[in-house]
């Protein structure tokens, strides 16, 4: 009963309490569509890199004059008994045919049958006559797979496009197997994977390295993607915390509404509550039915805007972001219809409270 | 049924203390049908509105069925309001958004919450819609959609509502043209004689005929009965 009466008060201004629904709509809306961006960008940020985490990754130091890693050094940390995955880098002038031009890129080595640790996802298989090359070099020099570029005057078919992550390879960059790259470029290697199943175990490897690599000078700087990738996670969900808290502020502004709309109420009820009292309404009644209108309105305001930002974030992310939504995403969901539903309230809980304590003798006094 | 011991009511209009009720001393047995009469400003209201729970007097003792009520709690008022007494008014007073049976409802539902069920509940309010002889036809009737007499009905029906035994009309025949008022009053008469007491504040003076007894008041005093 007091959900219907409270429904038909607010048919009975249908205009003012749909611009209060609006409100939480709105609110509700931005809180979640905000909360499921966040977490499906750093969802999509993290992926990735997520391969990355398994790694610890070795560096030589240059403040120690140290710009390359020698066969002994790769040697010395296979000692370990992890997966060491070296990797060479040079920069080179690449000759395009089709172009009739030369153009800088990075070139890498890789052994053949450690290239499946860097998730490249290419087709064709790297041999010692072919090369993968960046997705962002093959766009800028309109090359596909199967097409040729010149190196040290040597022709090499392209086997794969990749994209390339900034933090191994970067981009415009070509692949070569470890083998070709030795021929051209000699013996050198500018940084060593270690591959580390257990992820338990990365910081005791990476004291290992340490204690082999730096016994007398800091010759390797070691760094592991978990502290690197933790803190990027940090800062996406910063950011989609301080939208949420935005977001937060326009849900404050829509309860300010109903608290407004409920106020208005209760100086036009006045003589209603008046009546309701001389004929039995507790305190308590009052109350009820006025935090009813307000939860209504929460209720059904938060529904949409859930909904809503639902639909919206599917499209975003899945046609924006390429990705899709996660669980994290929908507890920032429930969170904006709990506080959707939870402003609605408290925000009428003062006007509630003031027509619970009228007098009724005033108030049937009232026109 | 009613005792008022040397109740006094005052008002504070721009820092004058006006006297709505002084010492007034007045008993009213179970089964009686009184008048109140008076000019305006009298204080007939305030009597009533005291003698129903919805005011309390400054001084004095307020005795409603052997209870006194002037130190009650608000919430302890409430409820000697809701099962002891009937307000019926004189503009009616019925929420327009609700049907007249909704109305008669309204008291059940302050009172019992859900403990009655639907059924049972509007079984009761249809019982006291009959009591007040209204139509059945009307029940489901919003108030702008009845005359005057009719809603004046669903008013009483509603005052019966908790099965008090005190009515309280403020001029139940005020707003209805005079033969209309008639059977009003001729209701409120077939109530008291069907036990309920009956306390009329009026203008009028043919209501008053109806009446055991009449009450005169002026500036706040009795006098006459």
């Amino acid at each position: 009963m007091y959900l219907k009466m409270a429904e038909r008060n607010l048919r009975r201004h249908i205009l003012r309490s749909t611009l209060a629904l609006l409100g939480i709509i709105i609110g509700v809306m931005t809180i979640s569509s905000l909360g499921i961006l966040g977490s499906a960008l750093k969802h999509k940020v993290l992926e990735n890199f997520e391969g990355l985490a398994d790694f610890v990754l070795v560096y030589p130091n240059p403040e120690e004059g140290y710009f390359y890693f020698t066969k002994r050094d790769v040697d010395s940390l296979k000692k370990l008994r992890y997966t060491v995955i070296p990797i060479s880098l040079k920069t080179d002038l690449v000759y395009i045919r089709g172009e009739n031009k030369k153009s800088y890129a990075k070139i890498y080595g890789i052994r053949k049958d450690q290239i499946r640790y860097l998730n490249l996802e290419t087709q064709g298989r790297l041999k010692d006559t072919k090369v993968y090359v960046d997705s962002f070099f093959a766009r800028s020099h309109d090359l596909e797979v199967g097409d040729r570029i010149v190196l040290r005057n040597t022709s090499f078919r392209i086997a794969g496009i990749y994209n390339s992550s900034f933090f191994i390879i970067s981009p415009n960059s070509i692949i070569l197997s470890q083998k070709t790259y030795r021929r051209f470029y000699g013996d050198n290697y500018s940084l060593l994977m270690v591959y580390v199943k257990d992820r338990g175990e990365i910081e005791k490897v990476k004291r290992e390295i340490e204690r082999i690599m730096n016994k007398k000078e800091r010759k390797v700087i070691v760094q592991s993607m978990d502290k690197i990738l933790k803190s990027i996670g940090d800062v996406v969900d910063k950011l989609s915390l301080f939208l949420m808290g935005i977001g937060g502020i326009s849900l404050l502004v829509a309860g300010v509404g109903i608290g407004n709309v409920m106020l208005m109420s209760t100086v036009e009820r006045t003589r209603e509550i008046g009546i309701m009292k001389s004929i039995g309404a507790s305190k308590r009644d009052i109350l009820m039915l006025f935090l009813c209108e307000s939860l209504i309105l929460g209720v059904i305001g938060s529904v949409l805007g859930v909904l809503l930002s639902l639909i919206l974030s599917y499209l975003v992310v899945h046609y924006l972001l390429n990705s899709y939504i996660t669980l994290e995403g929908l507890v920032y969901s429930l969170l904006g219809f709990l506080f959707g539903v939870g402003i609605s309230v408290v925000a009428s809980l003062y006007p509630a409270y003031k027509a619970a304590n009228l007098d009724p003798v005033k108030a049937l006094k009232s026109e | 049924m009613i005792e008022l011991r040397n109740v006094t009511k005052t008002y504070r209009v721009g820092g004058e203390v006006i006297y709505a009720l002084r010492n007034i001393n007045l008993k009213i047995e179970s089964g009686e049908f009184v008048a109140v009469m008076g000019p305006s400003g009298s204080g007939k209201s305030t009597l009533l509105n005291i003698m129903g729970c919805l005011d309390r007097p400054d001084s004095g003792e307020v005795y409603i069925d052997g209870m006194e009520i002037s130190h009650l709690e608000e919430d302890q008022l409430t409820e000697i309001r809701r099962d002891k007494v009937g307000f019926v008014f004189q503009h009616f007073n019925l929420i327009p958004l609700l049907t007249a049976l909704e109305n008669v409802e309204l008291p059940l539902i302050f009172k019992y919450r859900n403990r009655l069920s639907e059924r049972e509940r509007k079984e009761r309010a249809l019982r006291c819609l009959r009591m007040a002889e209204l139509d059945e036809r009307f029940a489901n009737h919003y108030p702008n959609q009845l005359s005057g007499g009719q809603q004046q009905r669903v008013a009483i029906a509603r005052a019966l509502a908790n099965n008090p035994p005190i009515l309280l009309c403020d001029e139940p025949t005020g707003s209805l043209d005079s033969k209309t008022g008639e059977r009003i009053l001729k209701l409120l008469k077939k109530l008291n004689w069907e036990g309920k007491t009956v306390v009329v504040v009026t203008h009028d003076r043919s209501v008053a005929e109806h009446a055991h007894r009449t009450i005169y008041l002026r500036d706040g005093r009795i006098v006459k009965q």
